[in-house]
Order: structure tokens, then C-alpha cells, then sequence
């Protein structure tokens, strides 16, 4: 939209296609309306009074949330949870150091979800039906690992990938692109004959990192790995080297450059490159459904399991949860690289996978 | 005076940090993607190896918690098992099913990002992106699992359609092709329009410009300059919606019962139920090499294309773009 037309010339424009445009506004709507028909009816059935996820009992009812939270300890968990967040805030409002105002609000999230964490057997405190609970948990403890390993490998990959491109860079980008378009279930399997026959601690159920947990974090740091290169490649090819080459005149080391250019430079890109592997991690269905065990299903894994017979509506009231967690970390990944200077059409690029 | 002092400073600038010191220092220039490197060749490039492998093998039955497969004698069995006519028609199906889903979500989705590249503003092109991405990248499972709802046989659309007399029966589409096929096209309709949308927006906006200046109508510009300028990216966003649906699992699973089976669906139950894994590995192996020559033959429909449209134009707009 930076084409700059004289005035006339698109003045004259606008009014000669209003027709078409309006066609085109009407059907962007109703295949908006379309994409959330099935998102509102899980909110609605959430609320259901009847027995059943599918069947809608005609009467609004808050049992089912009743029944996957324990109440006066979920509010508990929250307040915690929003008192440590609000603290940090004011203490970065206030501060007169940089990098606490930077990262004060990031860090007291993180705070806030450990102190909730290391309470013990929240999930079982916090939900009734703790084999939800368990799921949920798994999920999150999943999507989490997966999210690390795919920031670390991602980030640095993308940093070779976009400054030192050499004959290694195009098969390696082969194999990226490989990744990206093999249809999730090769993966899965290909992954799950893979770990059994490696064994090792791919088949070692006992321990905090049991077999369960690490083949989930390795299945799903595949693809977000990937995404995360392509993010922190497009970000570094639109900023010349100029920076990292003046650092290296002025006699730092690599290992200085690296940290005090061009991190700072990759920040955002690897904060929006993370939440987007958060949210992936959480969706995955295919991988998670093959290579898990029996004690670290994840919430997608008991979604499945629990279609083959009637499905409860506090899979719906969970679902929602997700849903809102996902919305946030989308909007957070929206405002970080707008403040980064990117524009909408960009941030839709990267979505779409660089 | 004056001259000798900047040549006296110059010189250990030079002996100290300059050139010998960094080529001490330089790694190979894939130092920094050994991790990567090494993560995608035991945990992607190996196991894919591993299962072209297996697709060789005999099912083994008595194994208890090792891989049930014997490769003490290779065959090439499980490849005339996956020719066999179930399969087969399952095979047909998942083509057909995800051709048309390709097709409709080109259809329904071109046209809504056609409108968010040229003719809305900044603010409301950033509001629509939104309501697009929002819904795509949630709950996928849950989203499937909903349709459900509305396609029941006893469900609420059911009975305002026959309120209405549009229809006599109650519709009777779950477990069946129709609904795997519309919640199909649900499931990838945001994931098409937003490479779509990339495509189109990548376009240098004063090349239409032009065209209309230059006397062109609205169809002509659209045609003759929109159309071949995105077609590369159009090409591409339509390969990475039709390939994951070839595969898609989840969908034919949830919606599709015994008569909307996928490839996927029935590769995901020869490792998980059937525990046949040399056959559902063939069948693997071969739903990658359809994925091989799709890709193949779109690519050469697209230097096909190409080519003709730059034969049948005067000036070749690729090149000034």
C-alpha cells in the first residue's frame, strides 16, 4: 500500500470499483463468519448443560467448568499468578535500568508460572478430572521443551543461513524445506520406529525426563525448528552486516560480536519465532498422538482417545482455555514485531512461514 | 613531525589485530547450523531412511517390546499388498478428497485475499489478518472434532433445514466423505490464504498502476500483470496447503469413519492398531513419492506457464520486475 499515486488517479479509482469491492468485502465476511462457526460453537458447548460435547441440551450451564476446576484453588492459582505479573510491571515501570524496564513484565510471567508450578500437584489440586489435568500438563511441560530446542537450534542456524551462506546453505535448505512440506505423519511414524530402535533414553520410562516427555520434546522441536530458522533468517537478510562487521574492526571476539549484536538484533525474531512454536507445540496432534507414552499424553492425545467414546464437555471448557492462552501469545507475537518495526503484510509473511 | 606520529600508531594496529588474528579465529562458515545439522540427520533425514528400510521387512509377531519387524529376508511384498485394492481405493479417495479441498480453498480464498492486498487500508488489513491467523493457529483437533456438532443427523442445522423444507430427510453426512471433505476445507482454508496473501502483496503495486494507466481494463491488468507476477508464490502457498492434506490424519479420523478413510488415517493404524509396520511403512513410502510427483509436475507447470505467457507477451514483465 506504498504506492503513491497522484491524488486524481486514485480518487478516480476508488470510485470506479466500488462494485467489485463490495462483493468482495461481502464474501471476505462470510468466509470470516465461516472460520468461527466451529470456534463459538465449542465456547457454547462448553457451557452445556447436557452430557455430551456433541449434543446441545438447549440450557446454558457452568457445571462442566465446575467440574474441571477446583474453584478456591484455580482463583488462588490466578491471583498469585497476576499479583506477581502486576509487581514486576510496576517494578520495570519505575526502574531506572534498562533492562529491567525491558524484560521485567517477560520475566514476571515466567515467576509467576513457576511459583504456580512448583506447588506441589497443581494439576491434580487445580482440576477434578485430573487425567485432563495430567494432559494439560503435559502439554504444557511438551510445548515448552519443544519451544527451547527449536529458539536455540533455529536462532543460530538462521544466523549462519543468513551471514555466512555457503556451499553447505542450499542442501541445508532443501532439508528445511523437506521438513516443512512432509506430511506430519511420516514424521510420526518415521519418529516413533526411529526411537524405539535407538532406545536408550527414548525408552527409559522412569525419571523427570522420562522416554514420554523426550520423544515429545525432539517430535515437536522438528518442524517449529524450522519455522524458527526461516523467522531469524528474514529478519538478519533485511539488516546489512555493517554492525557485526564493525564490532569485528574494533577487535571483539566472535563470541562478543555475537552476543552484543547480533542477539539484540534477532530479539524479537526469536520471541515471535518461540510464542510461535508455543502455540504449534500445543496444536501438534500427529506426533504427539504416535511417539507418546502412556503417562505423558498430551491434551490433544486425550482429545482423541476420548472421541472414540462420548466426549465431555470439559474437554470444551479446556479447549477454550488453550484458545485464550493461543490468542495471547499471538497478540504478544503481533505487538513484538510491530514494535520492531514490521508491518501487518510482514508479520503475515512470517506466519505464513517466512 | 606531524607526519610520523600517525604512521608510528598505524603500525602495530595493523601487526596485532588485523588479518592473522582473525584467520585464527574463523570456523567454517556452518559452525553456528552443526547443531541444526546434526539435529535433522538423526531426527528427520535417519528415521525416514529407517522406514524405507522397514517397508522391506516381515512382520514380526512375537516380538514384545523391540520393533516388530524381521529384516532377516527383505521382500516386496508390502509394496504388492499396498497395490491391493483396498488400499488402493483409499489411496483414490485421499487424492480425490484433497484435489477438490485444494481446489474450493482456492476458490473461497483467493478472492478474500485478493481484497486485504489492494482493496482495503493498513488498519483493517491488519484486523482481518487477525480474525484469519486467530482461528487457524487454535485447537486445531477441537476445531475438527466441532463440526460435529452442526453435521449431526439430529443436530441443529438438520432440523432448521427441514423446518425450512430444503431438505425431507435429516442429513446424514457424518461418517462419510462429504463431511471429511467440508471440514477439510475448513481446517486449511486460513493456512491458503495467507500465502495467497503474501504472494499478491509482494507484487510492486506500481506495475498495475501502469497497466491501467498504460489503457489496460481491470480484467486485463489482472490477467496479464497480477496474475503471472504472483503466480510463482500463488503456485507455492498451493502446494504447502495440498501436500500436509494428503497426509492429514486427524480430520478423516474424527469425521470420516469407515467409508472417509485417508491415507493417513489408515498408515496411522497399521503402526497403532494393525501393528503391521512394514506394510504401513511401504504405504508411507509411497504417499511420499505421490507428494514427489506432485511436486515435480507442479513445478513443471509453472516454467510451462511461464513460458508460454512470455511467448504470447511483448515485453517480458518478470525481467523489469
Amino acid at each position: 500500500m506504498t504506492a503513491v499515486a497522484p491524488l486524481g488517479v486514485r480518487k478516480a479509482n476508488r470510485v470506479r470499483r466500488d462494485g467489485a469491492k463490495i462483493i468482495m468485502a461481502i464474501w471476505s465476511m462470510i468466509v470470516l463468519a465461516f472460520l468461527f462457526i466451529p470456534i463459538l460453537l465449542v465456547i457454547r458447548h462448553s457451557f452445556n448443560r447436557g452430557g455430551s460435547f456433541i449434543v446441545w441440551a438447549h440450557h446454558y450451564s457452568t457445571k462442566w467448568w465446575g467440574l474441571l476446576f477446583v474453584a478456591d484453588r484455580t482463583w488462588n492459582a490466578i491471583l498469585v499468578f497476576v499479583v506477581v505479573v502486576a509487581v514486576a510491571y510496576l517494578i520495570g515501570r519505575f526502574s531506572g535500568v534498562r533492562v529491567l524496564r525491558h524484560w521485567a513484565v517477560p520475566l514476571g510471567v515466567a515467576i509467576g508460572i513457576i511459583v504456580d508450578g512448583v506447588r506441589t500437584n497443581w494439576y491434580n489440586d487445580l482440576f477434578n478430572e485430573s487425567g485432563l489435568g495430567l494432559a494439560l500438563r503435559n502439554s504444557f511441560i511438551a510445548a515448552i521443551g519443544g519451544t527451547v530446542i527449536a529458539v536455540v537450534l533455529g536462532g543460530l542456524a538462521g544466523v549462519a543461513l543468513a551471514r555466512r551462506t555457503g556451499s553447505w546453505s542450499k542442501p541445508f535448505m532443501l532439508v528445511l524445506f523437506l521438513i516443512l512440506v512432509t506430511p506430519e505423519i511420516m514424521d510420526a511414524i518415521a519418529l516413533l520406529g526411529w526411537f524405539v530402535r535407538v532406545g536408550g533414553p527414548f525408552n527409559n520410562p522412569v525419571g523427570p525426563i522420562n522416554n514420554g516427555i523426550l520423544r515429545l520434546w525432539v517430535g515437536q522441536s522438528l518442524y517449529t525448528s524450522a519455522v524458527v530458522t526461516l523467522i531469524v533468517r528474514a529478519r538478519l537478510a533485511g539488516l546489512d552486516e555493517s554492525l557485526e562487521e564493525a564490532a569485528a574492526d574494533l577487535g571483539a571476539p566472535p563470541a562478543r560480536a555475537f552476543r552484543q549484536i547480533t542477539l539484540p538484533l534477532i530479539s524479537s525474531a526469536l520471541i515471535a519465532g518461540g510464542l510461535l512454536s508455543f502455540t504449534l507445540c500445543l496444536d501438534n496432534t500427529i506426533i504427539a498422538n504416535s511417539v507418546s507414552t502412556a503417562g505423558s499424553s498430551t491434551f490433544p492425545v486425550y482429545v482423541i482417545g476420548s472421541a472414540k467414546s462420548t466426549t465431555k464437555p470439559f474437554v470444551g471448557a479446556a479447549a477454550v482455555v488453550l484458545f485464550g492462552i493461543t490468542v495471547m501469545s499471538l497478540a504478544f507475537v503481533y505487538s513484538v514485531l510491530r514494535r520492531s518495526g514490521d508491518s501487518s503484510s510482514k508479520i503475515a509473511s512470517t506466519l505464513a512461514g517466512g | 613531525m606531524t607526519t610520523t606520529v600517525p604512521v608510528a600508531r598505524a603500525v602495530p594496529v595493523v601487526t596485532t589485530a588485523g588479518p592473522p588474528r582473525r584467520m585464527r579465529l574463523r570456523a567454517p562458515s556452518f559452525a553456528l547450523a552443526i547443531p541444526a545439522i546434526v539435529w535433522y540427520l538423526f531426527f528427520f533425514v535417519l528415521p525416514i531412511v529407517l522406514i524405507v528400510w522397514y517397508s522391506f521387512g516381515v512382520k514380526n509377531t512375537i516380538s514384545g517390546t523391540g520393533v516388530p519387524v524381521d529384516m532377516a529376508h527383505t521382500t516386496l511384498q508390502n509394496y504388492r499388498d499396498a497395490f491391493s485394492p483396498t488400499f488402493f481405493t483409499v489411496f483414490k479417495s485421499t487424492l480425490k478428497i484433497s484435489i477438490l479441498a485444494t481446489v474450493l480453498c482456492f476458490a473461497f480464498g483467493f478472492p478474500v485475499a485478493y481484497f486485504l492486498v489492494f482493496k482495503v487500508t493498513e488498519r483493517w488489513k491488519a484486523i482481518m489478518l487477525a480474525l484469519i491467523v486467530v482461528p487457524s493457529f487454535t485447537s486445531f483437533l477441537i476445531r475438527t472434532l466441532a463440526w460435529r456438532i452442526p453435521l449431526a443427523a439430529n443436530g441443529e442445522l438438520s432440523t432448521w433445514l427441514q423446518d425450512w423444507g430444503l431438505i425431507s430427510g435429516p442429513i446424514n453426512i457424518l461418517e462419510t466423505k462429504t463431511a471429511v471433505q467440508i471440514a477439510i476445507v475448513y481446517n486449511y482454508l486460513g493456512f491458503m490464504i495467507l500465502p495467497l496473501f503474501v504472494a499478491l502483496d509482494r507484487i510492486d503495486h506500481h506495475m498495475r498502476e501502469a497497466s491501467k494507466d498504460l489503457g489496460a481494463n481491470r480484467l486485463r491488468t489482472f490477467l496479464q500483470v497480477t496474475l503471472p507476477l504472483a503466480g510463482p508464490g500463488i503456485a507455492a502457498g498451493v502446494l504447502l496447503t495440498f501436500i500436509p492434506m494428503c497426509g492429514d490424519f486427524v480430520t478423516a479420523t474424527l469425521l470420516g469413519g469407515t467409508s472417509g478413510n485417508m491415507i493417513g488415517a489408515m498408515i496411522d493404524s497399521q503402526f497403532h492398531v494393525a501393528q503391521n509396520w512394514p506394510l504401513g511403512s511401504a504405504m508411507a513410502v509411497m504417499m511420499i513419492a505421490a507428494v514427489l510427483l506432485v511436486l515435480l509436475v507442479n513445478s513443471l507447470v509453472v516454467v510451462g506457464v511461464q513460458w508460454i505467457l512470455r511467448r504470447r507477451r511483448h515485453i517480458d514483465i518478470a525481467v523489469i520486475a
